[in-house]
């Protein structure tokens, strides 16, 4: 349902991805690895166009997404959780929640607060006093509400609480039984291909490793060999 | 010799002058809030505002028309300027976005003066808005009163659609996270727009309530901007709403020190900026 097709990034002048491919199919969860400064956070940029490609194709549907602006590509279904997951601070956790929902949605606010019970009680507070695990789950949460059919996630893990952790991958491995395409920038190994179908390990804005989380479990060292040790 | 009945009226002008430079400092500071820039056509804003409430309401006969132009009018200026001019214009190119608002406000003041001609005019309230309204300690001329309430009134509906519709909450969150609100599908681009018009707006409808209080002239637009940067500044950078309450201040301010030094009285704004900033270098409502 997403193709990446040999995508050129830059950041001013310096030239970040270099020819990047990549698709994620309908129901498919994707795991995107590599060490800091590999360029995954740029290929999500630069799906969501907020850094646009300089040359290269993307499609999502067929739909060439060159085409379309930062915020129709979102209504066009991909829903983006950035690794800098800060809330809108001065709005409550409900607006913050509420302000992008699409009432068309697969999962409503009831299955966002019974995946994240903690946000319940919160939801007159405003954004900027949420503790880090807190952002984490209202942002995964505002994402989904939007209606997506792909779900961008930016190392959702990253400095969270082991309880935070867990309902994370909780509520992904939901959302995988559910069916829900992802596309997952993921540090730990481990829980990349325990949840992925695919993985694709990038290294200095090249792809240098794709294949089945299937047959790369039998194999780690092969990843951990691209991605550095302890992760 | 100042009598208390002189004092009241004072303040009641001070009010209604104040209650001007709040509607031009609320514009100026949603417009700052969403695309960075202090509008340099701001004034001219004004200026239009005024001759078009002028021209309206002299060939109408009403002067709610007038005011419905004026606002009218303004915000569809704002929206043309954003959309055909700023929006040209990269993000962040912050002196260039500058120079072209403060280009703009040139070419409208003299459009003005090239159709209604360079002299001053004057413009009378409605008769229902003349003479006074007694508060018992003092008198408080009617038209005046109704500075203060229209003023009022407009503030607190923009308040209510900032703080307590979605719109506002996606307005909200578009002026702190403008990629994060598109990443979420919220078209940051149209509040834009919209933000600009409805400032420019504010800044027409206070030239149009200002036209039958200090009169008419081509350097009206110019003059109040400069008080409008003044009042925004010592309201708080971080708040639109810092410099309503800012503006009323500087108004009583401005209109008692005219009682005891009628020289100094611009003087006066400028000294209380700077005693406030040395004070609170965040403005009186800003956060740092
Ligand atoms: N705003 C920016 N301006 C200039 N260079 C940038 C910018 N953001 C990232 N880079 C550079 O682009 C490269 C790729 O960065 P990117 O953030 O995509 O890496 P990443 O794989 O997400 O890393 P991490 O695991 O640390 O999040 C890095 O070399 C980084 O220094
Ligand atoms: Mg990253």
């Amino acid at each position: 349902m997403l193709e990446v097709a040999d995508i050129h990034t830059y950041y001013g002048n310096s030239h970040v991805l270099h020819g990047i491919s990549l698709s994620v199919g309908e129901g498919e969860v994707v795991a995107l690895l590599g060490r800091n400064g590999a360029g995954k956070t740029t290929t999500l940029r630069s799906i969501m166009r907020l850094t646009p490609p300089r040359s290269g194709r993307i499609s999502f549907r067929g739909r060439d997404l060159s085409l379309s602006p930062t915020h129709g590509i979102a209504r066009g279904g991909i829903a983006y959780v950035p690794e800098h997951r800060d809330p809108f601070s001065l709005l409550t956790v409900r607006e913050n929640l509420l302000l992008a929902a699409n009432p068309r949605a697969r999962w409503k606010l009831d299955d966002v607060l019974r995946w994240f019970p903690a946000l319940a009680a919160l939801m007159s507070r405003r954004g900027g006093q949420l503790s880090g695990g807190q952002q984490q789950m209202l942002a995964i949460g505002r994402g989904l509400l939007t209606g997506p059919d792909l779900l961008l996630l930016d190392e959702p893990s990253q400095g969270l609480a082991p309880v935070v952790v867990n309902a994370v991958l909780e509520m992904l491995r939901d959302l995988k039984r559910q069916q829900l395409s992802v596309l997952l920038v993921e540090q730990s190994i481990r829980v990349a291909l325990e949840l992925a179908d695919r993985v694709y390990v990038l290294d200095s804005g090249r792809v240098v490793l794709a294949g089945d989380a299937a047959a790369l479990r039998q194999s780690p060292a092969q990843v951990e060999r691209h991605v550095g040790v302890g992760a | 010799m100042i009598t208390s009945a002189l004092l009241g009226v004072q303040v009641a002008n001070g009010l209604a002058v104040g209650a001007l430079y709040a509607l031009m400092a609320f514009g100026l500071s949603i417009i700052k809030g969403l695309l960075n820039v202090p509008n340099f056509a701001h004034g001219a804003l004004f200026l239009v505002g005024a001759y078009v409430a002028w021209a309206v309401s002299g060939g109408s006969g009403s002067f709610w028309l007038g005011l419905l132009a004026a606002a009218a009018a303004t915000a569809l200026l704002g929206m043309a300027i954003e959309r055909l001019l700023v929006r040209r214009l990269h993000r962040g190119a912050y002196l260039f976005q500058l120079l072209l608002l403060f280009g703009t406000a040139l070419v409208m003041e003299q459009t003005v003066i090239a159709i209604w001609g360079g002299l001053g005019r004057s413009m009378s309230p409605p008769p229902w808005l003349t003479g006074a309204v007694d508060l018992g300690f003092s008198p408080f001329p009617r038209y005046l009163l109704f500075i203060v309430v229209a003023a009022a009134v407009v503030i607190a509906a923009v308040w209510a659609l900032i703080e307590r519709t979605w719109i506002g909450a996606r307005i909200r969150a578009g002026i702190e996270r403008p990629e994060m609100a598109q990443s979420l599908g919220i078209d940051v681009e149209a509040l834009v727009t919209a933000a600009f018009a409805l400032g420019a707006g504010l800044a027409g409808l206070a030239g149009a309530l200002a036209a039958p209080l200090t009169g008419l002239s081509v350097t009206m637009g110019t003059d109040m901007l400069a008080i409008a940067l003044v009042v925004v500044v010592l309201g708080g950078l971080g708040s639109i709403y810092g410099g309503v309450l800012a503006g009323l201040l500087v108004g009583v301010v401005q209109s008692l020190a005219a009682l005891w030094v009628p020289q100094a009285s611009t003087v006066v704004i400028y000294a209380a900026m700077i005693l406030v900033l040395a004070v609170r270098p965040q403005g009186l409502l800003g956060e740092r």
